[in-house]
């Protein structure tokens, strides 16, 4: 029976996150071509990892806009941190630089 | 003299304030979404503010502030990353795939196929849509939080910041052997906790 010595889906989820860094040598990625082609779960496995990947990426464009993507600044924090910037000795620098 | 301090001080609150300002939520959600920890995210902005007053005439107004700022942040993030990442070799936590087994079979014909109850089913979203949830935000940062430290940050500087394999081995010294094994384990387990958490109980 061909399937017992075909890898499993087991081992394709490791060729799958590798094709997703193009790492795959041709003789893999045949084994992974001929595999997608009859298993739909590692097809979706496949797609969901990119499903990942984009999210990712989305998270990464609406971060750079200052769109709510991840936690802000409490104001706690932002008043913590005023204050540490306060007390830094730093001065000097600032005698010899008035840009912005 | 004083006076010149007194002038001096003045100016140095003034910037602070308006970094904080103008730029404290982009650079503390930046180092948050990487580091998942609010105390450690702060640490790290505080530490780019320091380092970006006393580096402040380097600045070439070339680039926008913020762009200059976040450049800052990445290197104190990366540093961290580097200073967390001592062993070369994967340690036993990180090794550890067997928490994966019972997604599949474990004998049978069908040994090594998807077990019934993990094979994927179709995620009808798409990634767009499904960041407008915080609930679904909040999931993400926690499934890569359960991941070990390394293993997080592996994905994180391969799939946030687009660093390739071997720049990333060269950031936590690892092989690159263990790069795959580690990127393997992250997307195993994220898109099996997103699915669990997200997937399939909103049944969207």
């Amino acid at each position: 029976m061909v399937w017992r010595v075909l890898p499993g889906c087991r081992d394709i989820t490791a060729l799958v996150s590798r094709s997703m860094e193009n790492d795959l040598s041709w003789r893999e990625k045949l084994v992974l071509k001929t595999h997608l082609y009859t298993c739909i779960a590692c097809r979706r496995y496949l797609s969901q990892l990119k499903f990942m990947s984009e999210v990712i990426a989305k998270r990464e464009e609406k971060l750079e806009k200052g769109e709510t993507a991840a936690p802000r600044l409490s104001a706690d924090a932002a008043e913590r941190l005023k204050n540490a910037l306060k007390s830094s000795k730093t001065l000097i620098v600032f005698v010899l630089v008035s840009c912005f | 003299m004083e006076q010149l301090e007194t002038i001096t001080n003045k100016e140095t609150v003034f910037d602070a304030a308006v970094w904080v300002d103008a730029h404290g939520d982009f650079l503390y959600s930046f180092a948050f979404s990487r580091v998942r920890d609010q105390w450690l995210a702060e640490d790290l902005v505080q530490d780019t503010l320091l380092a970006a007053m006393q580096a402040k005439n380097a600045f070439e107004s070339k680039s926008s502030e913020r762009t200059w700022l976040c450049g800052i942040l990445k290197h104190k993030i990366i540093d961290h990353f580097r200073k967390s990442s001592r062993e070369v070799e994967l340690t036993d936590e990180e090794a550890d795939m067997t928490s994966y087994d019972y997604l599949f079979r474990e004998e049978g014909v069908w040994k090594g196929h998807w077990s019934a109850e993990a094979r994927p089913a179709e995620w009808n979203d798409n990634p767009e849509k499904v960041l407008e949830h915080a609930e679904f935000r909040g999931i993400l940062t926690h499934c890569l939080g359960e991941l070990p430290e390394r293993v997080a940050n592996c994905f994180t500087l391969r799939e946030m910041d687009g660093f390739d394999a071997a720049e990333i081995c060269g950031i936590l010294g690892i092989s690159s052997n263990n790069f795959w094994v580690m990127m393997h384990r992250a997307r195993l387990h994220l898109r099996r906790c997103i699915d669990f958490n997200w997937f399939r109980k909103t049944e969207k």
